[in-house]
């Protein structure tokens, strides 16, 4: 049971790729975070999910098998653009009727109760609603719908802290309810250990990681050497990411937790903060627990 | 524990597809309430002024009809005034005429240009294109709701000012629904007209992406393919005409067989041309007939001398022109290539709304 799954995926826009050979299986019942520096291509593969975006080459499914953008996926998935773009003179309420004419399954009592929760009146216009509040908004709606997958492009981006709770709160608590899968691309990484248990890092339109968040941290951990003996752990371990001083050196490596190491040596455990950001930096490490890419088979076949 | 269901009450397809047409009438009157009501405004501004100003000119048309000046010459003298009257209440209708006349490019530019360059401008396409209904029913829908409006109200516009109220200026001889402005913005043309101005108005939407351009080259693409229409009907009218050597045509611009100078029967005709044959029933050139002509006309007598004179001399006047059964015939060739062209212009739509 896979919630998305793509094979080769590619997608260009003219002479510009934005997605390259990205290979994907995520089981369902996740809270997928898909994370990457600007233009590494989270929207172009959000998009290619809702099928406002259609694969220039490979192929991908979701929900167990349905073409994104046919009719059986729309009914199942629901899009939370970037910025929640919505009809700006509208009214709340009119806002609601149209979401409701356009979806067989949309509950409109259900998404003003909780509206009312939200201290966002019907009558107000959309564009007089607070960024925070236009992202509620945005959020209900998809919610209204019973989809049984929520893709959300940058739902904290320009959110205050409270704002990005309250968002949070609401995704997490619709998931307890059963029966949905959430994929959502942010940069605000801190909050992503909270929510996500399941990650999937872009870096120039690939995949540089994709598995679930407890299996990444298992398979990391930060260790603390002396800055002469350094040496001695790149000869060990898969190193990340680096912090030299003249006298102790910290390092992400890629190591099993249960590893033996020299006395002398610290370690703890790797945050998914400190994994995201070591990845980030460097584009071509690759977590080997992820899905190989078709080109990295290529190369590993070649270099048997 | 057992989980109590209700089941969902079972609907009749003839419910669900009104439930679907209430739906696609409410979606769409959301959107463009203001440009609805902005037209519908313009509209009873000119059905009212159609009314009242066909009541003003009904009186004198009556007093031209009682006095028998339908067939009557124009120099009988209450014809003569009667027919002034009307002639000055025709600079109403012809305000109209040219209000009418870029109706179908302000639905264009108003109606259809925003109806997607506005979703793609705003980024709310990303909303509306992964709904349950999909980018293209989406479209189809608000298209058909609106498409449905403006032809029924400009149907009816069109048949009220050019079977209604244009008909005393045509029994008059002032205007002809053949003429290029009449043509195209009666019975079903202006109809035709605007339906295609608001797929036109879409398909540009879709293009540019952006609203300000949609409008700008809605109204530019409207106007000229509108323009082009009313040069390119002079030439049509001149195909599968027939000719007739019984019109007395001296005299006469070439145009509407309307007005009180001719005898009855010949009105709703239009005359496209016309040439001589001599007295072995050969054709003349230019040059021998306007000198034949001069001769004719210098006879005593007027038009009815004149041809008096060219019959003693065994010249036959034939006259060229559309029957008025061949009005609808036009009407209806060019209705069925300004709608193919609105079809091309929904295909094209539909086709880039898939691809974007």
């Amino acid at each position: 049971m896979s919630v998305i799954e793509s094979f080769g995926l590619g997608v260009s826009f003219g002479t510009t790729s934005a997605v390259r050979d990205c290979t994907l299986n995520v089981p369902t019942g996740r809270i997928v975070a898909l994370v990457g520096s600007n233009g590494a291509g989270k929207t172009t593969l959000l998009h290619c999910l809702v099928g406002l975006c259609k694969p220039t080459v490979g192929e991908i499914t979701v929900l167990d098998g349905t073409v994104p953008g046919s009719i059986q996926a729309r009914e199942r998935i629901a899009f939370v653009a970037q910025d929640a773009l919505l009809y700006r003179h509208l009214p709340v309420r009119s806002v609601l009727t149209v979401a409701g004419n356009l979806n067989s399954r949309f509950e409109v009592e259900e998404a003003k109760a909780r509206l009312s929760t939200l201290d966002i009146r019907l009558d107000q216009k959309v564009g007089k609603l607070s960024g925070g509040q236009q992202a509620q908004l945005a959020l209900t709606l998809a919610l209204a719908r019973h989809p049984e997958l929520l893709v959300l492009d940058e739902p904290l981006a320009r959110l205050d802290p409270v704002a990005r709770d309250d968002i949070m709160s609401l995704i997490m608590s619709s998931v307890a309810e059963g029966g949905l899968s959430v994929v959502f691309s942010s940069h605000v990484v801190s909050e992503l250990e909270r929510v996500a248990d399941y990650l999937i890092l872009l870096a120039d339109g690939r995949v540089q990681m994709a598995d679930e968040i407890d299996r990444l941290l298992a398979e990391h951990m930060v260790i603390t050497v002396p800055t002469d003996q350094v040496d001695d752990v790149v000869e060990l371990f898969p190193v990340i990411a680096m912090q030299r001083s003249p006298r102790r050196t910290q390092m992400l490596v890629r190591a099993n937790g249960s590893t033996e190491l020299p006395s002398g040596w610290e370690r703890h455990e790797a945050s998914l903060d400190e994994l995201v950001l070591a990845y980030l930096r460097d584009p071509s490490a690759t977590a080997l627990s992820g899905p190989l890419s078709i080109a990295s088979i290529e190369t590993s076949r070649l270099t048997r | 524990m057992t989980t109590l269901t209700t089941p969902r009450p079972s609907t009749s397809p003839d419910l669900r597809q009104r439930r679907s047409i209430r739906r696609a009438i409410q979606t769409t009157w959301i959107q463009h309430r203001a440009a609805l009501l902005s037209f519908a405004f313009i509209f009873a501004v000119i059905v009212t002024a159609i009314v009242v100003c066909q009541i003003y000119t009904h009186g004198s048309y009556a007093s031209y009809v009682n006095h028998g000046c339908v067939a009557r010459p124009i120099n009988h003298v209450p014809c003569g005034d009667l027919d002034n009257a009307l002639q000055n209440m025709n600079d109403v209708f012809t305000g109209l005429l040219i209000v009418l006349g870029v109706l179908p490019m302000l639905v264009g530019a108003f109606v259809g240009a925003p109806l997607l360059s506005n979703e793609f401008e705003s980024g709310t396409f990303r909303f509306t294109w992964t709904q349950g209904t999909g980018r293209t029913r989406y479209f189809l829908t608000k298209f058909g709701v609106l498409a449905l409006f403006f032809t029924i109200v400009t149907f009816v516009i069109g048949i009220l000012f050019g079977n209604w109220y244009a008909h005393p200026f045509e029994v008059t001889g002032a205007d002809s629904h053949w003429q290029g402005g009449l043509f195209d913005t009666t019975g079903w043309m202006l109809a035709a007209w605007s339906l295609f101005a608001l797929a036109c108005g879409s398909f540009l939407g879709v293009i540019t992406k952006r609203t300000v351009s949609a409008i700008a080259t809605t109204a530019f693409v409207v106007s000229a393919l509108l323009g082009a229409a009313y040069e390119v009907l002079p030439r049509l009218l001149k195909l599968w005409t027939l000719s007739s050597s019984k019109i007395l045509a001296i005299g006469l611009n070439y145009g509407s067989l309307n007005g009180g100078q001719l005898e009855a029967g010949l009105n709703g005709r239009w005359v496209v041309g016309g040439y001589l044959t001599g007295p072995k029933g050969q054709v003349l050139n230019r040059a021998s007939a306007n000198n034949i002509f001069d001769r004719a006309l210098s006879s005593n007598g007027g038009s009815v001398g004149a041809a008096r004179w060219l019959s003693n001399h065994h010249y036959t006047l034939w006259t060229t022109y559309q029957p008025s059964s061949h009005f609808w015939v036009f009407q209806s060739v060019e209705v069925v290539v300004v709608l193919g062209l609105a079809a091309l212009f929904i295909w094209g739509t539909v086709r880039r709304i898939g691809r974007s």
